[in-house]
């Protein structure tokens, strides 16, 4: 710890909103939702036991998994080589590739979304110019489906995933690239054996980004979806919303939280939050 | 005295199985970057086997000829030959040279013992024979205890003969060290010359050293290529270079030196005589230089100062007239700083226990020298 001097305790008063806010936005609605959990719709953990139980449950949970991590991958491997492009072009070049990164995050999700379905849908932009090519004789099923929730998620993942992989690769010393050609490596194995490896901690810390952010990602999966590919916070708002089951809303709300809890401790474990965003 | 050509003074190290004494040839390297020269018309013979030292100020171009060696840079000019077959182009994985970096340059994601082993796997070398060079190598550096550590847990000195360890392991056909030492504290960097001579002769390879620091190039090196403004000043061997300096540059650059302009010479035989402010100084000029103008130097540990003018006269020697401006005590010496009655500035150093070691400033003493000791700079 650092020993502060006494004359800067006013300094810490500075601190004191941060906590207050949690404390009354975060903490007490939450303990709120945990309790509804067990006495909504009466006392007892029946919640529990159903989030336990129900294939229903089982099967939305695996979907947001599983497209969290094909999304998280697919992110990653963009946004690789965007840090790679960067790092490796002339300034001219640096400046584009922070323009595609920089501009889709000021056009809000909502718009973003709209854009992907008027791009994707059956007589939308992309199958409109495939069809006009002859590429394809009938529209490429892009929208209502998982595809179209993955393509528009990646599309809003990339630049997650972007930062922390540049920070991660502007680290590694470019003489220890030459020292590895001196030594006999060729471009390909200094990329295997010197490079990768190097970036494993900030791919890591890239990936439980955007993992964890896509767990709770609901726009998208609605509008893009269709209702076909039913997400984790989709199932908690209808549970909520449609059917006025909030008891089992609350309890899948209270899983999420400690799976986001597990997966933030380990990219505290395993990769020093400091150097990703450093 | 040492005779002025090269071929007497200079041995190289001769690995005399092989039938040719020059390993690679440098021939007319030059490099430009837009406007500006970083190396121009460099001709340089490595011997198989020397420790041939590259020693310059920043910005002379040494390091530049180093990266073009080791095939990371490639010149606008000129071509590299191995035992006569030309490697300019060849890329720097399919030299064979090892080379230390400045700042180490270690793998931080690897172990001490799979640092080393990189160029092994690289090459192909079975599990077996990898572990046992690997094993040996650290040995010979002296960081077996630490095979299993992370570069980053290791000091500066340690992580130093990891690369050196990582560098020499394949058995390279040459070793190219950029500037190895500049990043430890004094004790450790003498420790560690020692210990890289000791390699050297232990491998027999041949050592390209980059350097700014002279006293390092003179300790280590076989042979010494001084640069200055992208141009090879001269190559010569330590003590050649030390006292006989081709131009004002070397002399100064090398250790500290006493330059006296002279004027009105009068040439006989081997011998120059001019004048130095009032007084007529004489030298030998072995190089014959024809210059009109030229400089007498003189090293500081051959001058010779007394309190008695008798003792400064003699047919063989120079004799000046100084002041003493100032005295520093070193501990095991002084320095003194004197100057002529015109002013010019001279430097010397005398033991502590010397009569003029207790004279005041401003005391008239006499400066005197052999007349063989003084060389004969072009001004």
């Amino acid at each position: 710890m650092i020993t502060r001097l006494p004359e800067h305790w006013q300094y810490r008063l500075l601190l004191w909103p941060l906590p207050v806010l949690l404390l009354l936005c975060y903490v007490v609605p939450f303990a709120g939702i945990i309790t509804w959990s067990v006495t909504l719709p009466e006392l007892g953990v029946d919640n529990y036991v159903r989030l336990a139980n129900d294939p229903s449950i089982h099967a939305v949970l695996w979907r947001t998994l599983y497209l969290c991590a094909i999304v998280g991958i697919c992110a990653l491997l963009l946004a690789f080589l965007m840090a790679y492009c960067w790092l490796y072009s002339s300034s001219r070049w640096q400046r584009w590739v922070e323009l595609c990164i920089f501009l889709p995050f000021f056009i809000s999700v909502l718009v973003r979304t709209f854009g992907w379905l008027v791009a994707l849908r059956n007589n939308g932009l992309v199958n409109g110019w495939l069809q006009d090519l002859g590429l394809i004789d009938s529209p490429l099923a892009l929208t209502r489906n998982t595809l179209g929730v993955i393509i528009a998620m990646v599309h809003f993942m990339v630049p997650f995933a972007f930062f922390p992989l540049l920070s991660s690769m502007r680290q590694i010393d470019d003489r220890v690239l030459l020292a590895a050609r001196g030594l006999g490596a060729s471009r390909t194995r200094v990329f295997i054996s010197v490079f990768l490896p190097q970036t494993l901690p900030g791919l890591l810390g890239a990936f439980i980004m955007v993992f964890v952010f896509c767990l709770g990602f609901f726009i998208i999966p609605a509008i893009l979806g269709g209702g076909s590919t039913l997400m984790a916070a989709e199932y908690v708002f209808l549970q909520m919303f449609q059917t006025y089951n909030w008891g089992i809303g609350a309890a899948l709300c209270v899983l999420m939280l400690v799976l986001v809890s597990m997966l933030v401790w380990l990219l505290m474990r395993f990769s020093r939050v400091e150097r990703l965003v450093g | 005295m040492s005779s002025p050509s090269k071929a007497h003074t200079y041995e190289p190290v001769i690995d005399k199985a092989r039938h040719s004494v020059v390993q690679i040839s440098i021939q007319g390297i030059q490099k430009r970057y837009g406007n500006f020269l970083a190396l121009d018309d460099v001709f340089i013979d490595v011997q198989r086997g020397e420790f041939l030292t590259l020693l310059g100020p920043s910005g002379s171009g040494k390091t530049t000829l180093l990266m073009i060696l080791a095939g990371f840079s490639t010149p606008t000019a000129g071509r590299l030959t191995w035992e006569g077959r030309d490697f300019t182009q060849r890329p720097a994985e399919k030299r064979n040279f090892g080379m230390v970096f400045q700042g180490y340059a270690l793998f931080p994601h690897m172990s001490v013992a799979e640092n080393v082993a990189f160029p092994l796997r690289i090459r192909g070398v079975p599990v077996a024979s990898r572990s046992q060079r690997v094993r040996q190598m650290l040995e010979t550096v002296g960081l077996s205890e630490h095979a299993h550590k992370k570069p980053h847990t290791l000091s500066g000195g340690q992580q130093q003969r990891v690369a050196l360890a990582r560098a020499l392991v394949f058995e390279p056909e040459m070793l190219l060290l950029d500037e190895p030492f500049s990043a430890l504290d004094k004790n450790l960097r003498s420790q560690l010359q020692d210990e890289m001579k000791r390699i050297h002769k232990e491998t027999g390879t041949t050592f390209v050293f980059v350097t700014h620091d002279q006293s390092e190039a003179l300790a280590l090196s076989s042979r010494i290529a001084i640069f200055n403004q992208g141009r090879l000043a001269q190559l010569d061997t330590p003590e050649r270079l030390y006292n006989h300096p081709h131009n004002r540059f070397i002399a100064e650059f090398l250790g500290r030196m006493n330059l006296l302009p002279l004027t009105h010479l009068r040439r006989s035989g081997q011998r120059v005589s001019g004048h130095f402010e009032d007084t007529i100084l004489t030298a030998t000029n072995l190089r014959h230089i024809p210059h009109n103008n030229l400089i007498l130097g003189i090293r500081p540990e051959q001058l010779r100062i007394t309190l008695n003018y008798k003792e400064a006269t003699d047919e063989s020697t120079n004799c000046l007239a100084v002041t003493l401006q100032e005295r520093t005590y070193q501990g095991h010496s002084m320095d003194l700083t004197l100057a002529t009655s015109k002013g010019h500035v001279l430097t010397t150093s005398i033991p502590n226990t010397h009569p003029v070691a207790s004279a005041t400033p401003g005391s008239p003493l006499w400066l005197y020298w052999p007349i063989d000791v003084g060389i004969i700079i072009e001004a």
